[in-house]
């Protein structure tokens, strides 16, 4: 089905649109969480709360890119399931790629310090293969064995494009006055 | 904030790019021919360049010990060591004295590639200046029998230029190697 059949259903308030949402994009969502929250039991729940969230999101929202908000909104809401219950296992890969990110994690940026356009305007100066291995590291926290399986590099590849660029944007952040 | 936090609202282009496919080569019938072909090719070509030129055809790993018995080896490796840079992986050593060594910046930022040989070994390449080939930027530093060669990932002049200044200074000797 179609994105915007899928969003038609939201607005039209048929239910069927959750399990076209599920049909489609629920694999994808389940694993976002999947790598964040570690119990299988935990991930159901959130998936099964971020259903409940889209549903009552759309209408009035109408995304431009449903697979994107999906996504988005599946990472946020695993994020803040571990926020609220700090008692909740994290996800393995989650763990081990907050500390890779090291003092970079540790620094608390000014809520006005421009840091997501710094981050973007970073992103924006990779070569398409890194930033995608980037951001499959540190946005959908997949695994090394993961990036390199999808992306065609070996896994010391990986390693080594990864520490470069964390190097390369803890440069950049410190070069624009950003004290880490 | 923290950079996490910053790390989740990343723009939506990047987003897709990175849950669309990796590109990857296509493998038609043709393609794999193709290749096969220029690969048949490429191993004459290079079998007949390294018989012509009398290239090195393999580097044999050594320890960094046996390396600094070599004298460019003795003097520049320890400087590199000491000025950022950690061995990447092994030395290697040809039959025909040729000595080649992979470094990492320590900061991780870029790989360094310094290989010291007989001046006839590079050919006719041009020496003592900088050159830029796709994402690397090269030095040939010419001390007469010997060239050294120092190859960065990366095209960083200044840093490029501070290495080879830098160790210009531990010069190999006529027939060190």
């Amino acid at each position: 089905m179609e994105d915007r059949e899928i969003i038609n259903l939201y607005f039209s308030r048929d239910e069927s649109a959750i399990s076209a949402t599920d049909s489609k994009y629920g694999a994808l969502c389940r694993k976002i969480i999947k790598n964040i929250l570690s119990s299988d039991h935990d991930a159901e729940e959130c998936l099964n709360d971020l259903y409940l969230s889209i549903w009552n999101k759309i209408p009035p929202t109408v995304p431009d890119n449903l697979r994107n908000y999906l996504c988005k909104s599946a990472r946020n809401a695993a994020l803040s399931m571990l926020r609220k219950n700090s008692a909740l296992k994290r996800g393995r890969e989650y763990e081990i790629s907050l500390e890779e990110l090291g003092e970079l994690l540790q620094t608390d940026f000014p809520p006005d310090s421009a840091l997501e356009e710094e981050i973007n305007a970073f992103l924006g100066l990779l070569e398409p293969p890194t930033r995608r291995v980037f951001v499959r590291r540190y946005w959908f926290f997949d695994s090394i064995k993961e990036i390199s399986a999808s992306s065609g590099f070996g896994e010391s590849k990986v390693k080594q494009m990864l520490k470069r660029t964390r190097e390369k944007l803890r440069k950049y952040l410190t070069e624009r006055g950003v004290k880490l | 904030m923290k950079i996490s936090d910053a790390l989740g609202n990343i723009d939506d282009i990047y987003l897709s790019e990175a849950l669309g496919p990796a590109p990857r080569p296509k493998s038609h019938r043709s393609f794999k021919i193709a290749a096969l072909a220029a690969c048949l090719v490429l191993a004459i070509g290079s079998a007949i360049f390294l018989r012509l030129f009398n290239a090195p055809e393999k580097f044999t790993p050594i320890s960094y010990e046996e390396a600094c018995e070599y004298k460019p080896c003795a003097e520049i490796i320890p400087m590199l060591l000491s000025d950022g840079y950690t061995l990447d992986g092994e030395i290697g050593i040809s039959g025909k004295n040729v000595i080649s060594a992979e470094f990492s910046a320590n900061d991780g930022s870029t790989g360094l590639s310094v290989t010291f040989a007989d001046s006839s070994y590079f050919g006719d390449v041009i020496r003592n200046i900088i050159i830029i080939e796709g994402n690397t930027c090269r030095y040939y530093a010419d001390f007469g029998d010997s060239v050294v060669m120092y190859s960065l990932d990366t095209v960083d002049f200044t840093e490029l230029e501070k290495i080879y200044r830098t160790f210009a200074t531990a010069r190999p000797e006529k027939g060190a190697l």
